[in-house]
C-alpha cells in the first residue's frame, strides 16, 4: 500500500440562490500510511469542508459532492459508495476529532458510555468496558476505571479533547482527521494533545490529516502539508522545504505572519485584504487579487502545480527571484485597510 | 512587584487585590480563591500583558479592573482615586475612561444594528454628540481601525469576518477616547493570519493616541509584539514580572520557561519534543498546593517548594521572580529537563 488516502481533483458545491457556488474547486491530496499531512490555511479556503466531503459529512444538504473522486485503500471509492457503507467506513476506517470537544459530547452520558459507543454501534463483541478502559489509559487519562462514571463537566477541555480521542480510535482507524483540534486550548494543553497524537502516530502507525490555521502547529506535528486558498491548493510541500524555502507568496505571507515568543513588534506583518466570496472568485490565479507581484499573466490564467524542490507550487512566478522578496517592501509592508 | 517606570504615578493600579467567590459542591461550600494578594500598576501609553493557563485568575483581575467584581480585599485605583470610594462625577469619568475588548465579539456586537450605529451608541450616550456628528466620529473610528467606512458604516455585523468584527470592537471601545483598555484574550480566537492586523491597530492605537492597554492571554507567543511589561499569573498569584524582554528572554521561573516553550514555533527543527513540557493541568484554586504552587508541575521542584512559598526575588534589570531557585533557574545552573518521552497523564483538573 503506497497511499491510505487519496483525493483528486475534489469539487465540493453549495446551491446558492444565483446557482451553485464552488467551495472546494480542484483539490487533490494524498495520505500515506504512518504520515501526518497538514491543510492549513485562513478561515473560508476550504480545508475544513475538503475534510467534511472526505467523510461525506456536510453540515447542510446544500453542500455536496460535485466532482473528482476519494479513495481509500481497502474501502475503494468513498465518493460514490451506498450510505450504509460509508456509515461503515467512519469510525472503523476513518476517526475524526474536532476543535471544541463539548459540542461533541453528550453532557448526560458518562464517558464510559460515550466512548463504547463506537463499539456498540459497529456491533462489535466482547467486553466493551475493558476495551474503554485500556483507551483511556492509551489517552495518558489518569485513573480510567473512576473516569467511565464521571460526565463531561466534570473533566478539563484538555481531558474532554483527549476522551474524544479515544472514541474516535475505539475501533482502531487507519485514518484521523483533525479539524483544528487544540485551537480551543490553553498553549501548555495543546502541547501535550500535540504529544499524544505524535505518539499515537509513533506507536500506532496511525495517518492523520491535521486542519489548523496556525504554522507553529504545523511546524509541530507534520510531515508534509498542503497549503490552501480559496477552494484550491497553492503549494504542497515536505515540512522542511515548506519552511526553509515556502514557495508561493500566499504561503511566503502566512508565515511572516505566525507570531511566536520570538517576534517582534516590527514583526507583526498580515496579508492585506481577505479570502474573496466564493460567488465571486478572481479570475486566473484566485490569489491575484492579494499578491503583491502579480502580472498581467496571473490575472488571465490559472497556474498549474509547478514542481518544486520537496513538492509543487502552483504560482506563475514561482522559479524567478521576485518571489523571495514578495513582502518585502520596506518595514511596513503592507497596509491592514480592508474594504471591498 | 517589580520597580517598574509606570510606579512613578500610575494611570490605574491594584493595590493587593484578592477576589474570592464561594462554589457549592457535593462537600458542601468551599471557598475559591480565584486572585490572592496581586498588586499591579498600568502607567499611561503602556501595554501591560497578564499571560497564564485557564484557572490563573488573569480574567477575573481583568473584570476588578473594569469593576464588573468587586475585590473581596484590596482596591483598585484609577489616577490615585479607589473606584469604590468615587463621587459620581469621578466614576462616571473612570466609566468612559475605562472600556474593554473581549475574546467573542460576534456575541457583544448587536445583529440587528448597523456597525456605524454599533459604534455611535457610546458617542451619543458617554459624550452625548448629536447623531450627525456621531456617526461621522464612528466613520473617523472605522477608518483609524483599518475598515474603510464608506464600506462598512452600513454593514451588518454578520456580513464581516471575525477579525473584521474584533477590530469593530476595539472601534467601539476607542470611540469615548478611553485611556484604558482590558483586551481579554481579544485575539485569541482568530485565525493566526488576522491576529497581527488586530495586533497592530492596539500598537498603532498606543503609539498615536496614548492609550494604555491590560492585555490578558495564555499564549506568550502573541505578547513579545505589543507588551512592554509582563506579569505571569498562576493559580490567583503573580509568579514573575518584569520587562518584556526579561521575561521573555531570561526569565528565571520555572513556569514562564514552560509557557514560552509550549508556544508553538513556525520552526520545524525545534519541536516541542525536544523542548521541556508541563505535564499535568493547573491545580483547584479551591485546594492549592502549599508551600510554592507550582510545585505539584514543576520539574525543578525540591522539598523546600512543597513546605515553603518562595519569597520575591529581584533582579538588577526589575525582574521579579517568586521562586526559591530563581537565580540558578535564571543563570542557567538549574536546567529544565527536556520533555520525558511517551504520554505524559493529565492531573486532576477539579
Amino acid at each position: 500500500m503506497d497511499t491510505l488516502l487519496e483525493v483528486t481533483d475534489l469539487v465540493v458545491q453549495a446551491a446558492g440562490r444565483h446557482g451553485p457556488v464552488r467551495l472546494v474547486d480542484g483539490v487533490s491530496l494524498s495520505v500515506r500510511p504512518g504520515e501526518i499531512v497538514g491543510l492549513v490555511g485562513e478561515s473560508g479556503c476550504g480545508k475544513s469542508m475538503t475534510a467534511s466531503a472526505i467523510m461525506r459529512l456536510f453540515p447542510t444538504s446544500a453542500v455536496s459532492i460535485a466532482g473528482g473522486s476519494v479513495t481509500l485503500w481497502g474501502a475503494g471509492r468513498l465518493d460514490t459508495m451506498s450510505n450504509k457503507d460509508m456509515r461503515g467506513v467512519r469510525g472503523a476506517r476513518i476517526g475524526m476529532i474536532f476543535q471544541d470537544p463539548s459540542t461533541y459530547l453528550d453532557p448526560l452520558m458518562t464517558i464510559g458510555r460515550q466512548v463504547a459507543e463506537g463499539l456498540r454501534s459497529h456491533g462489535v463483541a466482547g467486553d466493551h468496558r475493558a476495551a474503554v478502559v485500556r483507551l483511556l489509559e492509551q489517552m495518558g487519562l489518569p485513573d480510567p476505571e473512576q473516569l467511565l462514571r464521571r460526565y463531561p463537566h466534570e473533566l478539563s477541555g484538555g481531558q474532554r479533547q483527549r476522551v474524544l480521542i479515544a472514541a474516535a480510535l475505539a475501533l482502531e482507524p487507519d485514518l484521523l482527521i483533525a479539524d483544528e483540534p487544540t485551537t480551543a486550548l490553553d498553549v501548555t494543553v495543546q502541547a501535550e494533545i500535540l504529544a499524544l497524537l505524535r505518539d499515537l502516530r509513533d506507536r500506532l502507525g496511525l495517518s492523520i490529516l491535521f486542519i489548523t490555521h496556525d504554522f507553529g502547529v504545523v511546524a509541530e506535528m507534520c510531515d508534509r502539508v498542503y497549503v490552501m486558498y480559496a477552494g484550491r491548493v497553492a503549494e504542497t510541500r515536505d515540512i522542511g522545504p515548506v519552511f526553509a524555502d515556502p514557495r508561493h507568496p500566499y504561503t511566503i505571507g502566512l508565515l511572516r505572519g505566525t507570531l511566536s515568543p520570538a517576534a517582534r513588534p516590527e514583526d507583526l506583518f498580515a496579508i492585506p485584504g481577505a479570502v474573496p466570496d466564493p460567488r465571486a472568485m478572481p479570475t486566473g490565479c484566485r490569489f491575484n487579487t492579494r499578491c503583491p507581484i502579480a502580472i498581467d499573466k496571473c490575472r488571465a490564467e490559472q497556474p498549474p502545480l509547478i514542481e518544486v524542490d520537496g513538492g509543487r507550487s502552483a504560482c506563475w512566478r514561482t522559479h524567478e527571484p521576485a518571489l523571495a522578496t514578495a513582502w518585502s517592501a520596506g518595514p511596513e509592508p503592507v497596509e491592514v485597510r480592508d474594504g471591498a | 512587584m517589580a520597580p517598574d517606570p509606570a510606579a512613578a504615578a500610575p494611570l490605574i493600579s491594584a493595590v493587593q487585590v484578592s477576589r474570592t467567590f464561594t462554589v457549592r459542591g457535593a462537600s458542601g461550600r468551599r471557598k475559591l480563591q480565584a486572585v490572592d494578594g496581586v498588586s499591579l500598576a498600568v502607567g499611561r501609553a503602556e501595554t501591560v500583558a497578564v499571560v497564564g493557563e485557564s484557572g490563573s485568575g488573569k480574567s477575573t483581575l481583568g473584570r476588578m479592573f473594569l469593576d464588573l467584581l468587586a475585590p473581596t480585599a484590596g482596591r483598585i485605583e484609577f489616577e490615585g482615586v479607589d473606584i469604590s470610594r468615587m463621587t459620581r462625577a469621578q466614576w462616571r469619568r473612570y466609566r468612559r475612561e475605562v472600556q474593554v475588548v473581549f475574546q467573542d465579539t460576534g456575541s457583544s456586537l448587536n445583529p440587528r444594528r448597523s456597525i456605524g450605529s454599533s459604534v455611535s451608541l457610546p458617542l451619543l450616550h458617554n459624550l452625548g454628540m448629536r447623531p450627525a456628528a456621531a456617526r461621522r466620529r464612528a466613520g473617523e473610528l472605522l477608518d483609524m481601525v483599518g475598515l474603510r467606512s464608506e464600506t462598512f458604516l452600513d454593514r451588518s455585523p454578520l456580513q464581516l469576518s471575525g477579525g473584521q468584527r474584533q477590530r469593530v470592537a476595539i472601534a467601539r471601545a476607542m470611540a469615548s477616547n478611553p485611556s484604558f483598555v482590558v483586551a481579554d484574550e481579544a485575539v485569541s480566537a482568530l485565525d493566526v493570519s488576522v491576529r497581527s492586523q488586530v495586533l497592530r491597530v492596539m500598537r498603532d492605537l498606543q503609539r498615536d493616541q496614548g492609550v494604555s492597554f491590560l492585555f490578558i492571554t495564555h499564549d506568550l507567543g502573541v505578547v513579545r509584539a505589543v507588551a512592554d511589561r509582563v506579569v505571569v499569573m498562576y493559580l490567583g498569584q503573580v509568579v514573575e514580572s518584569g520587562s518584556a524582554d526579561a521575561v521573555l528572554d531570561s526569565p528565571a521561573h520555572p513556569y514562564t520557561k514552560a509557557l514560552l516553550a509550549a508556544a508553538p514555533r513556525p520552526d520545524p527543527t525545534v519541536r516541542a519534543q525536544q523542548r521541556s513540557r508541563l505535564t499535568g493541568e493547573i491545580p483547584s484554586p479551591i485546594a492549592p498546593p502549599p508551600g510554592c504552587r507550582f510545585h505539584t508541575r514543576c520539574p525543578l521542584a525540591q522539598p523546600i517548594c512543597r513546605e515553603q512559598v518562595p519569597p520575591v526575588v529581584r533582579f538588577d534589570d526589575g525582574l521579579a521572580s517568586a521562586c526559591h531557585f530563581a537565580g540558578d533557574v535564571r543563570s542557567g545552573v538549574l536546567a529544565m529537563p527536556a520533555a520525558a518521552t511517551g504520554i505524559g497523564t493529565t492531573g486532576e483538573a477539579g
